[in-house]
């Protein structure tokens, strides 16, 4: 592996932000984040209008609809991500990158450009969720600044993460199609049903076993112990607290928020460490 | 930030390359060298190894046996490899939602070269007019041209090209004929596969042949030639007279191919002419028939040894 002078990573970086930009997917991923964050508020005010007390706990409201919404973003980072990466292979564009840059100066321009974008999206969630779910809400108690920004800045850090997430798969899988099928299933299904078949025979009471404890360890749960430690947190649940993470992560035994962001993070630099060893040694023919 | 290119020759080099994919060996033991100032043809039929050793040569593919060298080092391993080697490696290797500029914009970015240089590319290739229109609604041609203007943004002192001809009108290979040949001639090295034997042998100086991922011939087109003899058609009015004056005069290669027409090998149109003179036979019509390339390229492939 060829590592390169500083100068060559920045114009392999420059040369990725001019790619990206000069195609319509960015902005098109952009579509279905705005949908979530509509239907996050939507959602809310069903929910204001058909449980009246729910008003009392409108900024616990806002804040879990916030963080399923920056769950549902960060699974539309890692298709950008995806995307990102095999796109290039699709349209045949990764023979030029690669002979004007190191296979890993493209790596990690692609990590950059995708997690600076999926991370975006989560900063759109948290600017736009607040303020669509303020009006929806309308006087209702509503979170305080702190909590909202402690939570915006998780969800991007999140989301940032799953676009370099994405960008390892879409390395790895170079079938376009593929890696973001690979990607958004194992999210939205793969990883539900590996939680249920390792916590299968537990009960809510009592100490999980071993193989329960891991599903807070799987990617796509650690974000969403990530994420939804704020709301329950700002629910004051106490000694509930616990079982209501687990219920809304799907997780057992989960551990301390900036614990379950390691854990995100020691996968997504796993699976570029891999992406880098099998797309650099891939034929390119 | 601007680049300069690192001081070097141009010469690419193939010691002992190979590759086998799976049960397949694509290429074999294949050793060559392109030099400065030449254009150097690399020919050999549909599936015979020409693309996945230009493959090799850019560090595209990974060989299983031996290495190639740009200028003594590794294509990956230099610094900026976009100024020394440009390369044309695939018909449409540009995004189809992409326009023109703004893929040699991103490539100018990547190589290190200001953007001014995508003006004067665009216009070299005569793409200007068509610089801002997607790629996707390109012709195979124009395709081509915008690969060859990518492969030009860092001015490099090597060119290599995959079949570049394909997709161009007459005047597009005139055109590109011209330009590979100039560039050459400024003292840098073009290395050009192709199938098209008879715009090769217009273009090329030297030739590398393969067939079945090996080396069939490596040196110039004249040497190449000179292996290859002409011969001279004659009609004349007695065949069976003259065949036997040539014969009696130690010109033994003489074959009958129509009437009235001898097929003379191993004596020039001057010498036939005399002896048809001296035997008193009247000589009809002549021709001297020297083999184009793509009888010489058969003629290698079936394994006839040159010279």
């Amino acid at each position: 592996m060829t590592v390169g002078a500083p100068h060559r990573w920045a114009a392999v970086l420059h040369a990725e932000i001019r790619r990206t930009l000069s195609v319509k997917l960015w902005w098109l991923m952009l579509v279905p984040v705005v949908l979530l964050a509509l239907a996050m508020s939507l959602f809310g005010s069903l929910i204001t209008l058909l449980v009246p007390a729910a008003t009392e706990t409108s900024s616990i409201l806002l804040l879990a609809g916030m963080a399923s919404t920056l769950s549902m973003t960060a699974v539309v980072g890692a298709a950008f991500g995806a995307l990102l990466a095999a796109g290039e292979f699709r349209h045949r564009t990764i023979t030029l990158a690669y002979l004007t840059g190191t296979r890993t100066q493209v790596l990690a321009a692609k990590v950059v450009v995708g997690g600076v974008v999926a991370g975006a999206y989560g900063l759109l969630v948290a600017l736009l969720g607040p303020l669509l779910g303020g009006m929806v809400l309308g006087g209702q108690q509503l979170p305080g600044w702190g909590q909202l920004a402690g939570l915006g800045a998780v969800g991007v850090l999140v989301c940032a993460l799953w676009g370099g997430f994405g960008v390892a798969v879409g390395t790895l899988v170079p079938n376009q199609a593929g890696a973001v099928a690979l990607t958004v299933g194992y999210l939205l299904i793969g990883e539900n049903l590996l939680a249920g078949a390792l916590r299968s025979g537990e009960s809510s009471f009592g100490d999980p076993s071993v193989f329960a404890r891991l599903t807070s360890f799987l990617p796509g749960n650690a974000s969403d112990v990530a994420l939804y430690e704020a709301p329950v947190r700002a629910a004051g649940a106490g000694a509930d607290a616990r079982l209501v993470l687990e219920f809304l992560a799907g997780v057992s035994a989960p551990p301390p928020g900036w614990v379950a962001l390691l854990v995100l993070f020691a996968w997504t630099a796993a699976a570029l460490a891999l992406a880098v060893v099998v797309g650099g040694r891939r034929d390119i023919t | 930030m601007q680049e300069r290119a690192p001081a070097g020759p141009g010469r690419i080099t193939v010691e002992g390359l190979g590759k086998r994919f799976g049960p397949v060996e694509a290429v074999r033991d294949l050793s060559f060298t392109v030099e400065p100032g030449a254009v150097t043809g690399f020919l050999g039929p549909n599936g015979s190894g020409k693309t996945t050793t230009l493959r090799m040569i850019l560090g595209l593919v990974r060989p299983t046996a031996g290495r190639a060298l740009v200028d003594g080092v590794p294509y990956g391993a230099l610094e900026s490899p976009a100024r020394v080697v440009g390369a044309v490696l695939e018909a449409q290797g540009a995004h189809p939602g992409r326009t023109a500029r703004a893929h040699l914009l991103a490539a100018a970015a990547a190589i290190g070269v200001p953007d001014t240089r995508v003006e004067e590319v665009l216009a070299l290739v005569g793409l200007d007019t068509a610089a801002d229109r997607a790629a996707g609604r390109f012709s195979l041609g124009m395709n081509q041209r915008l690969g060859l203007a990518a492969a030009l943004l860092g001015d490099p002192r090597i060119l290599v090209l995959d079949e570049p001809g394909n997709g161009l009108d007459p005047d597009g290979i005139a055109w590109l004929r011209s330009f590979l040949n100039a560039f050459a001639a400024s003292g840098r090295s073009v290395l050009v596969s192709s199938h098209q034997l008879a715009e090769m042998e217009l273009t090329a100086r030297r030739l590398v042949v393969i067939d079945r991922g090996r080396c069939r011939f490596d040196g110039e087109v004249a040497e190449l030639r000179s292996g290859h003899r002409g011969r001279v058609l004659v009609r004349a009015a007695d065949p069976a007279r003259l065949a036997e004056a040539l014969v009696a005069n130690g010109i033994t290669e003489v074959d009958k191919i129509d009437a009235g027409w001898l097929a003379v090998a191993g004596a020039d149109a001057v010498r036939v002419g005399d002896l048809a003179l001296a035997a008193g036979v009247a000589v009809h019509g002549m021709t001297e028939e020297r083999p184009g390339l793509e009888q010489m390229f058969q003629r290698l492939l079936a394994g006839e040894e040159i010279g």
